[in-house]
């Protein structure tokens, strides 16, 4: 559905915004709070599990594309993570936080996932279709089908000399999505 | 819950695949650590496994990226990976991006036997 066929927000509009660490340790409780925020809306279960998914992808994307450079991995040791967390927190390795901006309306949920790292290519990766990731074994790419097929609207916006400001917008009431 | 978790059952007689239960969340943190686990089983020749999703409480598309690069070796070594009830919600993933027609999912060890040894 077009994003201009949609009536302006009703109701009062609440913004919130959190700061994260670019480390994958950040995913289980950034999914907590999205799941959250989407219950207190009203969303049922099962778009309340896409808004939890295509938040953890999104934000998951940040680490591995945007702030690869910081060397963020799973397997690193305490000592190593500790070092990047330490780099990052005291801004030596610049602003390499995740800022996740949720702006709750009484028809719909936006989450913004912004980032200050390697600009991606206005077209983001990802494959277009699950076949072409079956072909291929796995691999990456089905993040971001995940979050076009899961959200309503998708937007990636990467203003001059800075990272990329993805916007996910879920309304309340649409229809499930299909494979 | 537990974030993770996740155990590889020693071979029982008689049985023709092994047996993996993995437990919380296969998202991109505790994916590195599955498929390390994953594919040191499959070097040891092993090439039917049954993973039990039934208290899998998330996966992201890494997770499942995880599990068709087992599927797509197994098969190749005329294998077969196969996955033991997941819970609604990693089936409801698997149902809406189109993946329950290509992973073996079964709701019984019966079931995933029959498909490691046809009669």
């Amino acid at each position: 559905m077009s994003g201009t066929d949609r009536p302006a927000p009703c109701g009062e509009v609440i913004d919130l915004e959190i700061r994260c660490l670019p480390d994958t340790r950040m995913l289980a409780p950034v999914r907590a709070m999205a799941t959250a925020i989407a219950a207190q809306q009203g969303f049922s279960p099962d778009q309340i599990d896409q808004i939890e998914m295509a938040v953890d992808e999104a934000c998951a994307n940040v680490v591995r594309h945007a702030y690869r450079h910081l060397g963020i991995s799973p397997d690193l040791s305490d000592e190593e993570r500790a070092a990047i967390h330490a780099a990052v927190s005291e801004g030596t390795a610049g602003d390499c936080t995740i800022r996740l901006r949720v702006s709750l309306a009484e028809d719909r949920l936006v989450f913004q996932v912004i980032d200050n790292g390697i600009g991606i290519d206005k077209t983001p990766p990802g494959v277009a279709r699950v076949e072409e990731f079956v072909e291929r074994g796995g691999g990456g790419g089905l993040g971001m089908l995940i979050i076009r097929n899961y959200m309503d609207e998708v937007t990636y916006d990467q203003p001059e000399g800075q990272g990329t400001i993805l916007t996910m917008t879920k309304y309340l009431g649409n229809p499930e999505p299909t494979a | 819950m537990k974030n993770y978790d996740l155990t590889i059952h020693e071979a029982q007689d008689g049985e023709s695949f092994r047996r993996v239960d993995v437990i919380g969340c296969l998202d991109s943190h505790t994916v590195v650590s599955f498929e390390k686990a994953l594919h040191g089983l499959l070097d040891q020749s092993v090439n039917s496994v049954m993973i039990d999703l039934s208290e899998l409480s998330y996966i992201s598309s890494a997770g499942i990226s995880a599990l068709m690069g087992l599927t797509h070796r197994l098969r190749k070594a005329s294998g077969e990976l196969v996955l033991l009830s997941p819970t609604d919600k990693v089936y409801r993933v698997f149902r809406t991006l189109g993946f329950t027609n290509i992973f073996k999912i079964v709701d019984s060890e019966a079931e995933a036997e029959g498909i490691f040894s046809p009669s």
